[in-house]
């Protein structure tokens, strides 16, 4: 059954791709001539031209494409105005610190929201409730970039407990994790508590707690489980989100992931790089869809893949 | 099913688990040494290349100078730039067609084969074949031929008397590099991934987007270099470059904003050094028919609208030296009489708007925002003159690569801001093409005869009396009307020493622990 989904989704990925190729082609294209960012100032215009044509750039838009096309089948995924390189091991280098990022921020978001909703829905109009409310409120109101230096200056600069910036040590990643993550977990809680008040009123709850059953087992495998689809949901439109790069984050922590990376690439019309960061987030979004699929499955049995 | 689900999901989260931590394993593999003996250096933007000819950036330059070497060097004692030997002992040129360089025979590259006359001439011929490499476009252009007169001696032959040759040699697409390792089938590709130079320290690592590690190279020419390890940091943030700065995290930070000065200053482990660099603000105003700025008086008038000291003391906070001219005292040529003293006359600006018939005309000030340090609240300054002195003055701010493009398209306002810089030679501004890519409505029939005199200047005094006034005709003319020469300011810690270099290169020899 996983394997002709699989199928199914391989053969969705090839018209997928092919689309998005030609899409951010059409885009770059549009966006002007790379050359004009590339070239030193004391260059003259003969020397753009020159750099124009060495790069094919004055060829016509579709035997560029077609170009770009074939050497994509051939394995080669063009170079890297900026960086003078191949542009697949530049994107591919920025890739592990990116689902490091979001991994990370995802657990920190369940881990937060998951008991808050749970909370607020079995204390419903309490002090709790109100509690996770405006805590969720407040979450979403705070923009990323603030929460972020607001935890460098104090845990950072004042507390000397974590480090301000950059990668490599689990410590680095606390900061942009919990940054990222208490975003998510604010809408998150709030979709918690929704589902688990909508199960909570369900018949099959009131009849298993009629059985005898613990309140723990009831919450915890009845009731959470129901809830957990929307949840799933949103979880996984976060993820799809945060592997474009969560480029405000990544900026304020120096974090070395993929959103800086395409933002400079726009800047530059760096088309290799563009194209092939978006060929990666494509099919990293097909695979999280897929894993989403899966998991709704084994959430909920009726579901067919 | 229910245990296959089970075993699924237990699956699932191992997976997820390896996920994060794999990442974090490799990435915490990079073995470190002491932080007492590693220079940290934080820039506001990643290296770009490890290709020295391939960017056009100065963060790059200054991170790969570590890496490679320069035949000669440039340095600034007493505020001028003069040349020093590097990998060239000496050199010597009779007619400035022919140059002779005697290398050093002691230096070797990190791989341990010995340096030689052939890799300079590879390195010129390189950057003079392959025109995808950004250098290209302007080094090397006069060199005709380059001949290895022995393992150690190398003669370029220029095609035309060149007094300027010795500027391709330093900045960038001048750093040297081997023959041997990058004429291998692997090319280019492979030795970028892990290359090797002459200089004080050997490539470790280039952490894309984050740092390029570096490690001392004990077989220095120099010596033994003075750091056991140089880390260079990509640090974009400001805010976050300066908490970095204030804890210790980096011993050097770059571009710190006026405003976090005092912070830093009271911090008792960092202070500021603040210095002059080969950059400058200046108004390029389009002429054609058909713009207001056509008439000569409103232009004059927008010159003197402008109180350059009042922009330098408050917008700036006193870290730029205001002037009309165009390059500062340090660069070969420069006009020194181009300073802003008497350059504010307000009253005079308002009479020339009357007389020129235009109060209330509308005239767009373009400008990008946050490419240079200031350069957005500059321009808000220079509308608000413009307003005082009558015209219906108003900023168009564009993002950086739009900015490049409408420039280039000649699309921008009447007046757009530039703050050109790296430039080695005020020479630069005779370059008629270069000037018809900034300027590309004005003409001058003396500029024009000047462009063409100047090779064949008889004396460097000759040659500097030139360029001195084509400086005076184009802001005579306000093609170009100078505003300010900002200051670089960065953040030091106070267990090292470092005064700053007019270059803005951070060369981490010129370090020194206190």
């Amino acid at each position: 059954m996983i394997l002709t989904a699989f199928g199914r989704l391989l053969l969705q990925a090839v018209p997928v791709l092919f689309t998005v190729s030609l899409i951010v082609f059409i885009l770059v294209f549009l966006a002007g001539d790379p050359t004009v960012m590339m070239i030193p100032d004391d260059a003259t215009e003969a020397d753009r031209l020159a750099l124009v044509a060495a790069w094919g750039l004055d060829q016509p838009p579709h035997v560029q494409y077609l170009r770009y096309m074939s050497n994509i089948l051939s394995g080669d995924f063009g170079t890297s105005y900026s960086y003078g390189t191949s542009a697949l091991p530049i994107v591919l280098d920025r890739l592990p610190a990116t689902l490091l990022l979001t991994a990370a921020a995802m657990v920190v978001a369940i881990a937060i929201a998951v008991p808050a909703g749970i909370l607020a829905a079995l204390n419903r109009n309490s002090a709790i409730d109100l509690a996770v409310s405006g805590a969720s409120v407040l979450g979403k109101a705070m923009p990323n970039f603030w929460v972020g230096i607001m935890l460098i200056l104090i845990f950072g600069v004042q507390l000397r407990l974590l480090p301000v910036s950059g990668s490599g040590t689990f410590a680095h990643l606390i900061l942009p994790a919990v940054t990222l993550g208490t975003a998510f977990a604010a809408d998150l809680a709030k979709l918690v508590r929704a589902s688990m008040l909508e199960t909570l009123g369900q018949d099959y709850i009131r009849t298993a707690y009629a059985k005898g059953i613990p309140d723990w087992i009831v919450i915890g495998k009845h009731a959470l489980r129901n809830a957990a689809i929307p949840t799933v949901t949103m979880t996984s439109l976060n993820v799809i989100a945060l592997l474009g790069g969560a480029l405000v984050t990544e900026t304020v922590f120096a974090w070395p992931g993929l959103g800086q990376l395409i933002v400079n690439a726009i800047y530059t019309k760096d088309m290799a790089v563009i194209q092939i960061a978006v060929f990666v987030i494509t099919v990293m979004t097909l695979l999280v869809n897929f894993g989403t699929d899966i998991v709704y499955r084994l959430i909920d049995p009726r579901i067919r893949l | 099913m229910s245990a296959t689900r089970r075993q699924i999901l237990k699956f699932a989260s191992i997976g997820m688990a390896a996920s994060m931590l794999l990442p974090m394993a490799l990435t915490t593999a990079a073995r470190a040494a002491p932080r007492s003996e590693t220079l940290i250096i934080a820039q506001g933007n990643d290296i770009l290349s490890l290709d020295p000819a391939n960017h056009e950036n100065n963060s790059t330059e200054s991170g790969l100078i570590n890496i490679y070497d320069y035949l000669v060097r440039k340095e600034f004692p007493n505020g001028e730039m003069t040349f020093v030997p590097g990998l060239a002992k000496s050199w010597k040129s009779d007619d400035l067609i022919t140059w002779e360089f005697e290398l050093r025979d002691d230096v070797k590259w990190h791989d341990g084969t010995p340096f030689t006359a052939d890799d300079v001439k590879f390195t010129i011929e390189r950057v003079k074949a392959d025109q995808k490499l950004l250098s290209s476009a302007v080094k090397f252009r006069t060199v005709e031929q380059v001949n290895v007169l022995g393992p150690h001696r190398v003669q370029v032959v220029t095609s035309r008397r060149d007094p300027l040759l010795l500027h391709n040699f330093v900045g960038n697409g001048g750093l040297i590099l081997p023959k041997h390792a990058l004429e291998t089938p692997e090319g280019a590709e492979k030795f970028f991934a892990k290359p090797i130079g002459t200089g004080p320290y050997r490539f470790t690592e280039w952490r894309k987007g984050d740092r390029l590690v570096l490690e001392r190279n004990p077989e220095w020419w120099e010596g033994t270099p003075h750091w056991e390890s140089v880390i260079v940091r990509a640090i974009p943030e400001t805010t976050t470059r300066v908490a970095e700065a204030l804890t210790g995290g980096v011993d050097i930070a770059v571009n710190i904003p006026p405003e976090d000065i005092t912070r830093v200053e009271q911090n008792p482990d960092t202070g500021i050094i603040s210095f002059n660099i080969a950059r400058n603000f200046a108004l390029h105003v389009r002429n054609e028919d058909g713009k207001v700025t056509s008439d000569p008086r409103v232009r004059e008038a927008i010159d003197l609208a402008i109180n350059r000291k009042e922009i330098a003391e408050i917008v700036a906070e006193g870290y730029a030296t205001p002037t009309r001219g165009l390059f500062p005292a340090e660069i070969p040529g420069n006009n020194p009489d181009l300073t802003a003293e008497n350059a504010f006359d307000p009253e005079r600006a308002r009479k020339l708007i009357e007389e020129a018939g235009v109060v209330g005309a509308p005239i767009k000030l373009s400008t990008p925002s946050g490419r240079w340090t200031k350069d957005r609240e500059v321009s808000e300054a220079i509308v608000g003159y413009l307003q005082d002195a009558g015209l219906d003055a108003q900023i168009e701010v564009q993002e950086w690569s739009v900015y490049n493009s409408r420039r280039d398209a000649d699309t921008l306002g009447e007046l757009y801001l530039w703050g050109m810089g790296s430039y080695t030679d005020a020479s630069v501004i005779l370059n008629l093409a270069l000037l018809r890519r900034f300027n590309p409505h004005w003409t001058n029939e003396e500029f024009v005869s000047l462009s063409k005199e100047i090779d064949q200047a008889p004396t460097e005094e000759a040659r500097q009396a030139i360029l001195r006034r084509a400086q005076e005709i184009i802001t005579g003319d306000r093609a170009r009307i100078g505003i300010l020469y900002p200051k670089a300011i960065h953040s030091v810690n106070n267990r090292v020493n470092f005064a700053g270099r007019f270059d803005e290169m951070i060369p981490a020899e010129q370090v020194r622990r206190k």
